[in-house]
């Protein structure tokens, strides 16, 4: 049973669709059916779980457009969210 | 596909019949309220501008002052100013006057000697108005006479992947069927500028869709800040939306897949010949951005909202969906339709639509929307500076 979606084949995250702890599968369906990862930490509901590794300075994609870029380097099964992403066009 | 609506003198078709007492400025917006809340069938909101501001500024006011007496869904309009303020009574008559010939009364504070004999005379004016209204019977009308707002607020991820859907979807719909339907809040729709651009009508839109956001960045810019400090906001980062590019890519699914055929400034009123989806260049804000809508003439407006919002309008019917089941639990009293069938596969974006297509039309015809049933009126107008 699915628990995450993604919305574009090139997405690098998925969003959970319940609240996922550490150690948790979370299934989502891609076009080639079935794709699983294990969440690295806790996920609030509706938060993002990285489908890949991304190096630090990389950008992250959903709706298979550029949501963002990486502040730190994430690993598969992470939250993204604040504390390791931000938007590409927020220059301090 | 056609609803029963009122026709009005300059044209075109209101889906309500309100009376508006209509605050010239935050000095005349007590008084206004007082006259609303003794007559029934008329409706008024806190104007909290009107004066000390520079002409840019006051003139986003000036233009949803007049829009709000233009909106289709006013019969007539009382203009109630203090005497004093930058909007004059005699230039916000005139601004009325170069969008509408419709029912027009106003009252100078000042000159009638203060608020409690602007009251009697103001009072009885909107009775006699009201009742001229009440006479009037809703006749068939064509959904091309139909302007449809598109609004987000208080979103959350399951809004951009499911409730935006259904809402772009009754959008495609009614654009098919010959109806306009706005797109708007600028900030929200950074970050998937380059998809709304390829679906521009020509040039000169793909243009103004590009300087209508680098002029709302440029706006924070030059105050030292970046819209991103504030958008998205505490709500929508904790239900999960992280950056603005995410928020504006689920933003737009409300457009859903029409060409652009215009590009409005906030508040200016639409023409009747530009059908189809359109822009309008608004604040992230809701009240504000519908205050813009409702000037440009929108009747109806679709609002999505992910954590639930109580928010309405004076003058336009707000129909709240929402695709989060938990907040369609917890704010069913605010919220008109449940979404959350799409966000889990019970049921297609296609079959939700088609319901929420029925309630757009429900409403149209007269059904109550929750927030109007519960008198929600807040309104706020797009701001160019600092009061003066």
């Amino acid at each position: 049973m699915p628990n995450a979606l993604i919305m574009e084949a090139q997405d690098d995250v998925a969003m959970v669709t319940s609240k996922t702890i550490e150690g948790e599968s979370v299934v989502y369906l891609a076009d080639d059916g079935k794709r699983q990862v294990v969440a690295a930490q806790d996920i609030p509901v509706y938060h993002k779980i990285a489908l890949r590794d991304i190096q630090k300075g990389g950008v992250v994609r959903k709706y298979g457009h550029i949501i963002g870029e990486t502040t730190q380097d994430i690993l598969i099964g992470a939250h993204v969210h604040t504390h390791n992403i931000d938007s590409t066009a927020k220059k301090e | 596909m056609n609803f029963h609506g009122y026709k009005r003198s300059d044209g075109r078709v209101g889906i309500r019949n309100h009376v508006l007492i209509l605050p010239a400025s935050v000095c005349a917006s007590d008084t206004a309220r007082m006259v609303a809340n003794q007559v029934t069938g008329a409706v008024s909101f806190t104007n909290q501008l009107g004066c000390a501001q520079v002409p840019s500024d006051a003139q986003f006011t000036l233009d949803v002052l007049a829009g709000f007496a233009a909106n289709p869904n006013v019969y007539g309009t009382i203009i109630l100013a203090l005497g004093c303020e930058n909007c004059q009574r005699d230039i916000v008559a005139e601004a009325i006057g170069a969008r509408t010939d419709k029912p027009l009364k106003s009252f100078v504070i000042r000159h009638e000697g203060g608020t409690i004999k602007t009251i009697e005379k103001a009072v009885r004016c909107a009775r006699d108005m009201v009742i001229e209204a009440s006479v009037l019977q809703r006749e068939e009308c064509s959904v091309t006479d139909l302007i449809l707002g598109t609004e987000c607020g208080g979103s959350d991820p399951t809004s951009g992947i499911a409730a935006n859907p259904v809402i772009g979807k009754l959008s495609d719909t009614l654009v098919e069927k010959g109806s306009t339907s706005i797109l708007c809040e600028t900030p929200e729709l950074m970050g998937a500028e380059h998809i709304l651009a390829k679906r521009a009508k020509n040039r000169e839109v793909h243009d103004r869709i590009y300087e209508i956001i680098a002029r709302y960045e440029q706006h924070f810019i030059n105050n030292g800040e970046n819209v991103r400090y504030g958008n998205p906001t505490v709500g929508n980062k904790s239900g999960g939306i992280t950056t603005l590019e995410e928020k504006s890519l689920g933003c737009i699914y409300k457009a859903g897949s029409a060409t652009i055929n215009a590009v409005y400034d906030y508040a200016k009123q639409i023409d009747p010949a530009d059908k189809g989806l359109i822009i309008m260049d608004t604040p992230g804000n809701d009240p504000a951005s519908i205050a813009g809508m409702i000037a440009g003439g929108m009747q109806i407006c679709v609002f999505s909202t992910g954590h639930g919002t109580p928010l309405g309008s004076p003058i336009v019917p707000v129909i709240k969906i929402t695709a989060n089941r938990d907040t369609y639990q917890i704010m069913e009293d605010d919220i008109d339709f449940d979404a959350s069938p799409v966000f889990f596969a019970e049921k297609t974006v296609e079959e939700v639509s088609g319901k929420l297509m029925s309630a757009v039309m429900d409403v149209c015809n007269g059904k109550l929307t929750k927030s109007e049933v519960l008198g929600f009126n807040e309104t706020a107008v797009m701001r160019a500076c600092n009061y003066v």
